[in-house]
C-alpha cells in the first residue's frame, strides 16, 4: 500500500500548535562570542522572575555550542528552591575536556556524590561507564541536552555532535535539590573568569517537561537545527535562535518559544557579541 | 579590527559606552587576583579620547592575558 502525504506550505507549518513567535525559515545564524567578555544574556524582568515561567517542576534545556576558548558554557541564576535560597547552575568544559554541570546553593555545591553532573569521558576517550560518551572537543559543534525529572529526582546529560547521535553522558540521582531552573534568567559564555568563546545556537528551554532520550534524538535532528513548530509535544517556552528571525541584525535575540513575544521574553547580545552566518557557523552547515 | 584596552576600575566612570563595544558598566569583566581593580573595553576604528595613550592589545593578545591568574581562577573548574 502506498500513502501519499499532503504537502504543506510555510504558513501551514507555522500554524502547528505550540509554535508561537516568529515562523521558522531554516537556520542561517548563530551567536559568536570572542571569549573575552562577550555573552548572551536573558535577565529577569522584575521580582527575580522571568516571563518564561515558574520552573517549579520537571524541566530541560538543550543547545548547540562550538567552543573555541575558555570554559564557561552557560549558567542559570535561580531563586527557586525549597528554602527560597538563591543559587546557580553552571555548565563548563573541564580541564580534561569533559562537560560538567555544577550546582551551587548560596556558594555550597548542591550536588553530592558525585559532585557534578559530568560527562563520563574526556575528549581523549578515557574513563566513564557510558560506552557512547564523549567530551567537549574545541572547535566542534556539540549538542548538549540536560533533563531534570523532579519525581525521579534524576538529572541526565546527553551530548551529540553533527555526525554522532545523542548518547547519555551522565545521570545524577537524588538531585531534586539542585538549582536548575531559569527563574532568574541565563547567560551563555558569561563575562567572568574563563569566559567561553565560540558559537552558540538554538538554545531551547522546556518548563514542566523532562525530555526523553527519544525526544533528545528528535531535537538533535541528524546534526541540524530542529524546527520545534513541527512537533507540538515538545513545545519549548524559550527558543533562542541567535539571529534567525531578525536576519542577523541588532542585539536582541527574540524568543521563538511558546510563551509569548516581546522584550520581556527576549535575550540579548552583550559586550560586542555578534550574529554570524556561513559555512561552519551553524550546526549541519 | 578590534582593539582591547585594560583600564583601572576607577576609570570606568569616564568610559563613554557609545564609543566602545561593551554594553554598560554593569556587564564589564573584572580581574580576580587582586579582585576588581581592573577591567577592559574594546573598540573598532579610531581610538576614543578617553583611551588615548593606553596600551592596546589584539584579540589573541587579550586572550593570552585573560588566561593568566590575574583574570582566570585555575582551580575554578573540575
Amino acid at each position: 500500500m502506498t500513502f501519499i502525504l499532503p504537502s504543506f506550505g510555510a504558513s501551514a507549518i507555522s500554524a502547528v500548535p505550540g509554535g508561537g513567535g516568529p515562523s521558522y525559515s531554516g537556520n542561517s545564524y548563530s551567536a559568536s562570542l570572542d571569549g573575552t567578555n562577550e555573552q548572551v544574556v536573558y535577565n529577569s524582568t522584575s521580582g527575580n522572575q522571568t516571563a518564561l515561567g515558574s520552573f517549579t517542576g520537571d524541566m530541560s534545556f538543550c543547545f548547540w555550542v562550538k567552543l573555541s576558548s575558555g570554559s564557561n558554557i552557560m549558567s542559570t541564576h535561580s531563586t527557586y528552591n525549597s528554602s527560597g535560597a538563591s543559587g546557580t547552575f553552571d555548565g563548563v568544559r573541564t580541564s580534561t575536556g569533559r562537560i560538567a554541570f555544577e550546582s551551587y546553593n548560596n556558594g555550597i555545591n548542591a550536588y553530592t556524590s558525585p559532585t557534578y553532573l559530568e560527562s563520563s569521558k574526556s575528549v581523549d576517550g578515557a574513563g566513564g561507564p557510558y560506552p557512547g560518551g564523549r567530551g567537549l572537543s574545541l572547535n566542534q559543534w556539540t549538542f548538549i541536552a540536560v533533563t531534570v525529572d523532579i519525581t525521579a529526582q534524576e538529572h541526565k546529560l546527553y551530548t551529540a555532535t553533527e555526525s554522532d547521535s545523542p548518547s547519555l553522558e551522565a545521570t545524577h540521582s537524588n538531585a531534586s535539590h539542585a538549582l536548575t531552573d531559569f527563574a532568574n534568567g541565563f547567560k551563555l559564555g558569561e563575562a567572568r573568569s574563563s569566559a567561553g568563546g565560540g558559537l552558540f545556537d538554538e538554545f531551547a528551554i522546556f518548563d514542566g517537561k523532562a525530555l526523553s532520550a527519544t525526544e533528545v534524538a528528535t531535537i538533535w535532528n541528524n546534526g541540524e537545527a530542529f524546527d520545534y513548530k513541527t512537533d507540538s509535544n515538545l513545545n519549548p517556552v524559550g527558543w533562542y535562535r541567535m539571529g534567525d528571525n531578525v536576519s542577523g541584525t541588532g542585539a536582541a535575540i527574540t524568543n521563538a518559544g511558546s510563551v509569548g513575544s516581546g522584550s520581556e521574553y527576549d535575550a540579548s547580545l552583550d559586550n560586542g557579541a555578534s550574529f554570524v552566518s556561513g559555512t561552519g557557523n551553524t550546526p549541519g552547515n | 579590527m578590534r582593539n582591547y584596552v585594560i583600564i583601572d576600575a576607577s576609570e570606568v566612570s569616564s568610559v563613554d559606552f557609545d564609543q566602545v563595544l561593551e554594553t554598560s558598566a554593569e556587564t564589564l569583566r573584572y580581574n580576580i587576583n587582586p579582585a576588581g581593580t581592573k577591567t577592559f573595553v574594546k573598540f573598532e576604528g579610531e581610538t576614543p579620547s578617553f583611551l588615548a595613550g593606553k596600551t592596546q592589545y589584539t584579540h589573541s593578545e587579550m586572550l593570552e592575558i585573560l588566561a593568566g591568574e590575574e583574570w582566570t581562577d585555575p582551580d575554578a573548574n573540575p
